[in-house]
């Protein structure tokens, strides 16, 4: 079965008699790498399931703001990692804690996490990545676990590739001093 | 000859991430059996209660630029497949045949002379405008002669590069792969088609210049092929003109010719990257001298925000900004009938502006007002230790019959007041974060995350 394309979705959105199916397809085609880019992000599946939830009851509720000169992806993945971030903000200014502690806290987060199957190394990773400050987050996670282009970032994030490419530069640098140390 | 004006940023290597193998950028995370099916109906769930935002007449503007670039890329792929059959029993054809508006395209081709100087497109249902493509290899006098003929308005006009119809001549039976925006090399508004044109009040925009590659042809097999361009682009300077990013202007007139700009360059061509006025003098090869001066406006595209909701506090009021870099926008939003880069707001609601460049862009904020005297904690703890023991909102007292519903994960209602008193002491709710919302007697909502949390 091929998949349906984008132009066919937007096409289902712009009625309102096929809105409904229209963004039954969209969200069956893309809740799943949202999904994973969300989770990367705020780790916990809980946590992850809220953000990814209020992303696409967002893209519903502004499915016509959508800018066509944009691929649909990169505005869900921009509402989904604005999402996500205010989460995390909003997580992190409730207990008013150090990096040190959230690194901590994050980490047993992952032990605890009956969803999380990752290597010891991988545990590692994430608990680096969870101290990298928002954009550089945001930078490495689409980069280095998503494999994305410089050009969708950007897309995805609003900024000029030179900046996004100098903020995973140093994002890389951080977590291999992270990595180091531990 | 053509320079290229999009620079390009050099895509260095990725620096490695040492102490690392490739293995550790997989997924790590598990979700629950079945999860994904679940989250489909949680999702539809919540959008059934809820309706997208009521759209704006303004849809057309923001897509306006898509349309025409969709356009003339579709304008360019029809060509080549005209130029496939070249019919020379029409060879000699120039009379327009019918405007009928419920051909389909591209049944329709008006003008089929070999060269196809001029290619008329009609509207069809998905394309709501008729164009004209025009071949740059034609002589200016003969498109203009067509051009005048044409019974209908024309809306986009496009050339076709002379490089790249001659390559095409060569290679027929090759598909033309890769046409790309990126790859448009200049810009040049062609406005002096728009007066001999406008008995039919015809819209003329920009046209395009594609550079095309062509598939499977190694470069060392295109012979080139020297011939003098015939086109006179010093005709075809207008008046006054807007580009996005620079551009290059032509002045060339066919033959051996001198030219002298106010800029002082004296090629055929010189680049535009500054708002101003430009004049150039050509001076013929018997002696006789042209001159022409052109209108330049240079207006990059406005950066739209990326802030889409913009919170206030009630009682106050708030400014929406929107790009003011450039002098040379005008700003417009309709809903306040005001013409300045800033607005004061004092009522929630969706407010667009509008941002005038070469082209029309169109901006809008999400604006909510929410009582910024109240102080609302996100965290519950009770346990005793005097610290956050209720969900204690600071001035409640002066908002009386606020409604306090909160929610758990499952969405299921854990406790609810009509007129909420700071009595919320979470002594009967488990650890967990909770979602609540307020709703007060003069219609506003405030929403956000609470955590209960005894330790």
């Amino acid at each position: 079965m091929s998949k349906i394309t984008d132009p066919e979705i937007l096409n289902l959105l712009k009625s309102e008699a096929t809105r409904t199916s229209g963004f039954e397809m969209l969200l069956n085609k893309y809740k799943e790498q949202t999904y994973w880019l969300v989770r990367r992000i705020v780790v916990d599946h809980d946590d992850a399931n809220d953000v990814v939830q209020n992303t696409f009851v967002k893209v519903w509720q502004n499915i016509e703001r959508f800018r066509e000169d944009s691929k649909i992806y990169t505005w869900i993945y921009r509402i989904a990692t604005n999402e996500a971030i205010s989460f995390l903000k909003s997580k992190k200014s409730q207990y008013f804690v150090s990096i040190d502690e959230m690194r901590k806290g994050f980490g047993e987060q992952i032990e605890a996490d009956v969803y999380f199957e990752g290597s010891e190394i991988q545990r590692k990773l994430q608990i680096a990545v969870a101290t990298l400050p928002a954009r550089q987050k945001l930078v490495f996670i689409m980069r280095y676990f998503d494999a994305m282009s410089y050009q969708e970032i950007a897309d995805v994030v609003g900024v000029s590739i030179g900046t996004l490419k100098a903020s995973y530069h140093i994002a890389v640098k951080k977590i291999e001093e992270i990595l180091k140390t531990d | 000859m053509m320079k290229n004006f999009h620079r390009n940023i050099p895509m260095g290597d990725d620096p490695v991430l040492h102490g690392l193998d490739k293995s550790a950028s997989s997924n790590p995370f598990s979700v629950p059996d079945g999860y994904f099916d679940k989250l489909s109906s949680d999702i539809l769930n919540k959008t059934s209660k809820v309706t997208p935002k009521s759209s704006f007449k303004l849809n057309p503007l923001q897509i306006a630029s898509i349309v025409f670039t969709a356009a003339a890329i579709v304008t360019l792929v029809y060509i080549l497949s005209t130029n496939n059959n070249t019919d020379s029993g029409n060879k000699n054809n120039t009379t327009i045949e019918s405007t009928q508006n419920n051909l389909v395209y591209p049944e329709v081709v008006l003008l089929q002379s070999e060269n196809e100087p001029v290619v008329y497109i009609p509207a069809s249902e998905n394309n709501k405008s008729h164009y004209i493509v025009i071949n740059p290899d034609a002589p200016t006098d003969v498109v203009a002669k067509l051009i005048a003929q044409l019974p209908f308005k024309p809306e986009v006009i496009s050339f076709v590069s002379s490089e790249y119809s001659r390559q095409r001549q060569e290679y027929n039976n090759t598909e033309v792969v890769h046409i790309q925006n990126q790859d448009i090399e200049k810009q040049l508004l062609i406005e002096e088609f728009n007066q001999i044109a406008s008995n039919n009040n015809a819209v003329i925009k920009p046209c395009e210049f594609f550079k095309t590659e062509i598939a499977n042809i190694q470069k060392s097999d295109i012979k080139t092929v020297e011939t003098e361009l015939q086109i006179n682009y010093f005709n075809l300077i207008p008046k006054d003109t807007c580009s996005e990013f620079a551009f290059e202007l032509s002045a060339f007139v066919p033959g051996k010719n001198h030219y002298l700009w106010s800029t002082g360059d004296t090629t055929s061509e010189i680049v535009i990257e500054k708002t101003g006025v430009y004049q150039v003098t050509v001076t013929m090869a018997d002696g006789s001298k042209m001159r022409k001066g052109l209108n330049a406006r240079i207006i990059p595209r406005p950066e739209l925000k990326n802030d889409y909701l913009i919170t206030g506090c009630s009682g106050a009021s708030l400014f929406l900004t929107v790009e003011q870099k450039n002098t040379g926008y005008a700003y417009r939003w309709p809903q306040l009938n005001l013409n300045a880069p800033q607005v004061t707001i004092g009522r929630p609601g969706l407010y667009i502006a509008t941002i005038k460049g070469c082209k029309m862009y169109a901006d809008s904020f999400m604006v909510i007002f929410t009582h910024c005297d109240l102080n609302i904690p996100n965290v519950v703890s009770p346990n005793g230790d005097g610290i956050n023991e209720t969900f204690l909102i600071d001035n409640i007292k002066y908002y009386p019959n606020t409604e306090l519903y909160i929610y758990n994960r499952s969405n299921q209602l854990v406790f609810q007041s009509k007129n909420y008193q700071n009595d919320w002491d979470a002594s009967t709710t488990p650890d967990g974060s909770y979602f609540y919302l307020l709703r007060f007697p003069d219609g506003i909502t405030q929403e956000g995350l609470i955590t209960v949390h005894r330790q």
